[in-house]
């Protein structure tokens, strides 16, 4: 089967417009969480390349687009080029609330349709393949929070058995009042910066994301490989994760079993990390249970930049990348004590370390594992 | 070669019974339209079912997801100002999904797309893609769409009168080489070499409907 390269980046997040102010403030600690949300503020809004104006679910991932694109001097797009797109709720905050003031009667159908016409997460995509002139093969996966993992994966699979040569995978997602009310209920919001692995969290983080990644199976320019993919599924409760993280050991395993790799050949964790009581348990147990007692570090970064639900597995992708170029793990950003119950080591500084594998970890609603492992690019004399 | 092993379709059966039993006291419409259409299909080869989980995966094709349960949300959100955490569990389009793969023991990939009127087409592309990279040796690949009761004016908007909206789900059991050779006696009922034409949909997602019915 093909290899796989990423040959290029994007991200647009409340830390920056870009994938390097991304890596700088996950590096320099520095959280764009404010009143427990990682809304993308009027800054950083200013400086995309596309204007938000009323749709910023489309800035944001033309945006991300665009970076990833220019990165990997993907010009034009061809016939037998792919793209998945991961999303949970596309553009569900341009008519969620348009939505509510139809049901207490405040405006007329005729009015409410403006907005609602936008209800099928396809109309997105197609938004933005426009913005981007992309006519090939696409897909759209939603997966709740491991759909950009998912897509990263099943982007793998498209080029490992030839579906196609080159595919742009997002995810993107925005903060709309029906997410924010839905989390809320299940009192799973953190009013401030969330703490993930630490003891006595409170909870998460939502917040806007969108990243970009162009992977390829012939690259001149490859950033990293992505050498395993693993997905599964809990079959155990419609939120709540396996508690002993049975279907999250699962997809790890299968993503470093295809790598053809052990896990003590993984030298750093990127975890999913949410700060949720039950997330970080069940990872923290399945995470255990992978590297049986040769713990290796373990980082969230969603303290700085949030929890971008569907987006979060590109945007944490793109970190993993670059933390393989830079050879440097990032730290877990407000680690206090570790929750007493997890016997893993979470890295709570950045340091330099030689990194050639790196796993990355998601979970999500519907019990939807996924994980991935990126390779090194070993430099030849 | 991917092989279809079973098919399963939704046939306007009534509901009442199912909702009364158990866990589907809190499932959807959408769940439950789901849920039948897989039950028939996986009736059909309950004597290879435990060798056939040990290797399945699902892929759900919906457009329009739980759209039903994301109005009931915020129609008691405004109205009441009440956010109801069953409901939200319930209106997130992988919602279906989960819930069926609860059901019937699927803990290999599970996949929601969810892509316009291509949501079923993208169903089988998916399922054939983690098939033919041998990621699984069988595939369930279910669609289901239907009128959000809530939002039946609106969608009278949405779409056109010619479109002739209606409800359905229907379920494929597909398999690779490697399924089909590690199961004696596994005998499928047609392959996937010729699909019908893309963008035939009546409604969103029943083109995996449509294909069952060639079978």
């Amino acid at each position: 089967m093909n290899s796989v390269y990423v040959s290029g980046l994007g991200a647009v997040s409340c830390v920056g417009a870009n994938r390097e102010e991304l890596w700088k403030s996950c590096l320099n600690q520095k959280s764009g969480i404010v009143d427990g949300l990682g809304k993308i503020p009027l800054a950083v809004r200013e400086k995309l390349s596309v204007h938000p104006k009323q749709n910023s679910p489309l800035a944001y991932a033309t945006s991300a687009c665009r970076e990833a694109l220019s990165q990997a001097d993907w010009k034009n797009f061809n016939s037998d080029d792919g793209f998945i797109l991961a999303t949970t709720t596309a553009l569900v905050s341009t008519w969620d609330e348009p939505l509510m003031r139809f049901f207490k009667e405040e405006i007329s159908q005729e009015t409410l349709m403006t907005d609602f016409r936008n209800e099928k997460l396809g109309i997105l995509f197609d938004q933005i393949c426009d913005e981007i002139s992309f006519h090939g093969r696409r897909q759209l996966l939603t997966t709740a929070c491991s759909a950009a993992t998912h897509a990263l994966g099943l982007a793998t699979l498209w080029l490992k058995t030839g579906r196609v040569k080159r595919v742009l995978v997002m995810g993107v997602e925005v903060i709309s009042t029906l997410t924010i009310s839905g989390f809320k209920s299940f009192q799973l919001l953190s009013d401030e910066t969330c703490r993930p692995f630490n003891q006595g969290r409170k909870g998460i983080n939502l917040s806007d994301g969108a990243a970009a990644l162009c992977l390829e199976t012939e690259s001149t320019n490859a950033l990293a490989e992505v050498a395993g993919v693993g997905f599964s599924t809990d079959a155990y409760h419609m939120t709540a994760p396996h508690p002993e993280g049975k279907g999250s050991l699962q997809a790890m395993r299968s993503a470093i079993h295809m790598a053809s790799i052990l896990p003590s050949d993984i030298s750093w964790v990127h975890a999913h990390g949410t700060g949720s009581e039950h997330n970080d348990l069940s990872e923290g147990i399945a995470l255990e249970r992978l590297f049986e007692g040769k713990p290796v570090p373990v980082t969230s970064t969603k303290a700085i930049h949030g929890h971008s639900l569907a987006a979060s597995g590109a945007l944490e992708s793109v970190l993993c990348v670059q933390a393989l170029q830079n050879q440097t793990v990032l730290p877990t950003y407000g680690l206090e004590k570790i929750d007493e119950r997890l016997k893993i080591q979470i890295a709570n500084e950045a340091k330099l370390l030689e990194i050639r594998y790196v796993l990355k970890n998601t979970l999500g609603f519907g019990g939807a594992n996924g994980a991935l492992v990126f390779k090194r690019i070993e430099k030849t004399a | 070669m991917i092989y279809v092993i079973a098919k399963g379709i939704y046939e306007k059966e009534s509901l009442e019974n199912l909702f009364s039993q158990g866990e589907f006291r809190r499932a959807t419409r959408n769940m439950g339209i789901a849920y039948l259409s897989m039950k028939k299909c996986v009736d059909t080869v309950t004597l290879h079912w435990e060798k056939i989980q040990s290797s399945l995966g699902a892929v759900l094709g919906t457009s329009h997801g739980e759209l039903n349960a994301t109005a009931e949300f915020l129609s008691e959100l405004a109205i009441s100002n009440t956010a109801r955490p069953l409901i939200f569990q319930s209106s997130l389009h992988n919602a279906t999904l989960g819930f069926l793969a609860k059901q019937f023991g699927v803990t290999g990939p599970t996949l929601t797309v969810s892509n316009l009127e291509y949501s079923g087409e993208e169903a089988l592309e998916a399922a054939e893609t983690l098939l033919l990279s041998n990621t699984i040796s069988f595939c369930l690949v279910t669609c289901c769409d239907l009128i959000p009761e809530k939002l039946s004016g609106p969608f009278s908007d949405m779409y056109p009168p010619q479109k002739n909206l209606k409800e359905g789900a229907a379920t494929l059991l597909l398999a690779n080489e490697k399924g089909i050779s590690e199961i004696e006696g596994l005998e499928p009922i047609g392959n996937l070499e010729t699909l019908p034409p893309k963008r035939f949909s009546q409604y969103d997602s029943d083109y995996i409907e449509s294909l069952a019915r060639t079978f």
